[in-house]
């Protein structure tokens, strides 16, 4: 069975579930549902919450689409959880108050993973609070010499939106392909 | 020239009641000029049906097993979804029924006629005989649709205006809000607070993986929309780039065909009362023949405009004839006050501006552009706001990832030229691309696929992206 994985991360509240929920086959599944039964027997240990929806592209072959937990503690999960992965759909949150901030953050938290592959910025709520501006975004990206990474503004309950950044993703992996 | 089979758009109708059947004919044959008309359901193209009526659903399954390839457009009352049906809320409205059917009307018309006799001929041909005729039908439409909307500007603005304001071209206004904090907030992202204490990572993917795998075995379907194939195709059917052929470059009169000046089109007013406007920090209207205008709000970043954009682009595509075409001037209302009291549609600058400089520039780039010289993409544009063909997002990866001449890229990634011209025509006017003219690229080199894991990546990403398309 073919099986590709790709992550989508960001802080809490900037849509990661919503944007997995509106490209995915099967409902969104995620960990804080199953921790009761995970737990059961261990005391001990308890569940990260994590976000999980798959495409079925045909029989046997499915993308996973992870959400990774985005409260910065959780750091170390996120190498474990990149391995193997295509790319990184990054949602900044833009109605938070330092999204800056968290723009720079993720992108430093993925940089190895980043490197080895690619990724695709939705900045969400910008219908909320509409400063900073995708301009002020694209000057953020400049300072930070990464001008030449694909950002946009998106909703994350917008197939459309979620759809495109994706397949933005992956045309920032291969230029030439074609459908 | 090969016969159109689908100029008029035969409509079968299921479980439409009286009323709506005689609206319906109205509106096709008052509104519609001839493109649609309603027929039996055996000459069908399209369905057009009513879920609420009784019994309508179950005829509608049965058409739809009859012609399991024939598009249905439904209305319903209810928030429901129905496989393969694009269905619209009640109350009944004319103008996106009318989307609706263009849609289908532009997926038809790009399939190959099948002309009984011309099949037989076909049969026996060789493959590549075949090919080059489906091609020569697929690019038909494009050149007509030119010419079609060439002529409206000079014969139909009255009929379209008429029609427009009967119809009434609603503003998409559904301010569609992200997620929100207590949303957020109620999906807690964590239940420990040490790494000690966390469940190993390997195990809770393999438990999402398990749980995924049950609910897909269920059956259990997740939340996209019937609609996403219909608004995939539909912005991807776009007429965004012209219906230019590809020129030999060696050709230096063809060569020259590829250039405009902006300024002799809608393009250079717009940008002029953008500036304008941008620089006075003051309200500024555009003025064109018939009353019709845009008015650009730089404080609130965006225009408020009366022109559908059929006409729009019927206005784009003609050189500006007199000095009177377009008159640009100052307001000395407040913002505040012009969006309270201008009738018409309220949109960002960025996307008509972008649509603006794609109709206009029809496959050309600016005079003066250097066809051989390096571009250089300062950004990508903000796709999921504009008007964009994947090509776009093609050209967009591959000129921020390398150094490539316009004429390069058409031939690298085998991209028709007018898509390239008008995609960087578009970028270079919202100031997101330039072309060094003191660096030239070489040979073209197309990149050859590394390894075995490439190939097999490049296949899987066009799988995903049929799917994400509606495939």
């Amino acid at each position: 069975m073919a099986n590709y994985k790709i992550i989508f991360t960001g802080p809490v509240g900037a849509g990661k579930t919503t944007a997995i929920q509106t490209i995915s086959d099967i409902p969104v599944v995620s960990t804080d549902e199953m921790a009761s039964d995970m737990t059961r027997d261990r005391k001990a240990s308890t569940t990260v919450a994590m976000d999980y929806g798959m495409m079925e592209l045909s029989p046997g072959e499915r993308i996973h689409l992870y959400g990774t937990p985005g409260q910065e503690r959780f750091d170390f999960m996120w190498n474990i959880l990149t391995q193997g992965g295509l790319g990184l759909v990054l949602m900044i949150d833009n109605a938070r108050n330092e999204p800056f901030r968290d723009l720079r953050f993720f992108l430093n938290a993925f940089k190895e993973f980043i490197g080895r592959t690619s990724v695709v910025i939705g900045i969400t709520r910008l219908d909320v609070k509409d400063q900073p501006t995708i301009q002020d975004y694209r000057r953020e990206l400049a300072e930070n010499h990464a001008s030449q990474l694909p950002l946009f503004e998106v909703d994350a309950r917008r197939h459309e939106d979620i759809s495109m950044l994706v397949q933005t993703l992956l045309y920032s992996l291969d230029p030439e392909l074609v459908e | 020239m090969t016969p159109h089979k689908h100029q008029t758009l035969n409509v079968g109708v299921v479980g439409i009641n009286e009323r709506t059947l005689k609206m319906l004919e109205l509106y096709f044959s008052r509104q519609c000029r001839g493109r649609y008309a309603l027929s039996g359901n055996h000459q069908a193209q399209v369905m057009v049906a009513d879920l609420d009526t009784v019994g309508g659903k179950k005829k509608l399954d049965q058409q739809m097993a009859n012609h399991p390839h024939r598009p249905v457009v439904a209305f319903t009352v209810r928030d429901m979804e129905v496989d393969g049906v694009q269905l619209l809320r009640k109350p009944i409205q004319l103008d996106a029924l009318g989307k609706a059917l263009d849609f289908f009307h532009t997926e038809l018309d790009h399939e190959p006629v099948i002309d009984e006799s011309a099949f037989e001929i076909h049969n026996s041909m060789d493959e590549e005989g075949v090919v080059t005729a489906k091609k020569e039908v697929q690019e038909e439409p494009e050149i007509e649709q030119e010419k079609q909307a060439a002529l409206e500007t000079e014969l139909s603005l009255d009929q379209l205006a008429e029609i427009e304001a009967e119809i009434g071209v609603p503003p998409d206004g559904s301010s569609e809000t992200g997620m929100g904090e207590e949303e957020a907030a109620s999906r807690a992202e964590t239940l420990s607070e040490s790494k000690a204490g966390v469940e190993p990572v390997a195990e809770i993917v393999e438990a999402l993986e398990k749980e995924g795998a049950r609910k897909l075995a269920e059956g259990a379907k997740g939340t996209r929309t019937a609609t996403r194939v219909f608004e995939d195709k539909q912005r991807v059917a776009h007429e965004c780039c012209g219906g230019r052929e590809d020129i030999d470059m060696a050709d230096p009169e063809a060569r020259s065909g590829l250039f405009y000046h902006p300024d002799e089109y809608l393009q250079g007013s717009f940008e002029q009362a953008m500036h304008l406007a941008m620089d006075k920090g003051t309200a500024v209207e555009l003025k064109m023949r018939r009353a019709k205008k845009i008015l650009f709000l730089p404080k609130e970043n965006c225009v408020i405009s009366d022109i559908s954009d059929r006409l729009l682009r019927a206005l784009c595509v003609q050189p500006v004839k007199s000095e009177t075409d377009f008159v640009i001037t100052q307001s000395d209302k407040t913002e505040e006050w012009l969006i309270a009291n201008t009738k018409g549609e309220q949109c960002a600058i960025e996307p008509l501006h972008w649509k603006v400089t794609m109709w206009s520039s029809r496959g050309r780039i600016p005079d003066g552009t250097d066809l051989e010289g390096i571009v250089h993409l300062s950004n990508w544009p903000n796709f999921t706001r504009l008007m964009v063909i994947p090509q776009f997002m093609r050209m967009s990866a591959y000129w921020s990832q390398g150094e490539h001449s316009l004429l390069e890229t058409a031939e690298s990634l085998q991209i028709a030229q007018r898509h390239v011209l008008s995609f960087y025509s578009a970028c270079q006017a919202m100031k997101l691309a330039s072309v060094d003219a003191t660096k030239v690229t070489g040979a073209v080199t197309r990149v050859a696929l590394e390894s075995q894991q490439n190939a097999k990546n490049h296949s899987m990403f066009g799988k995903i992206l049929a799917h994400l398309r509606g495939g």
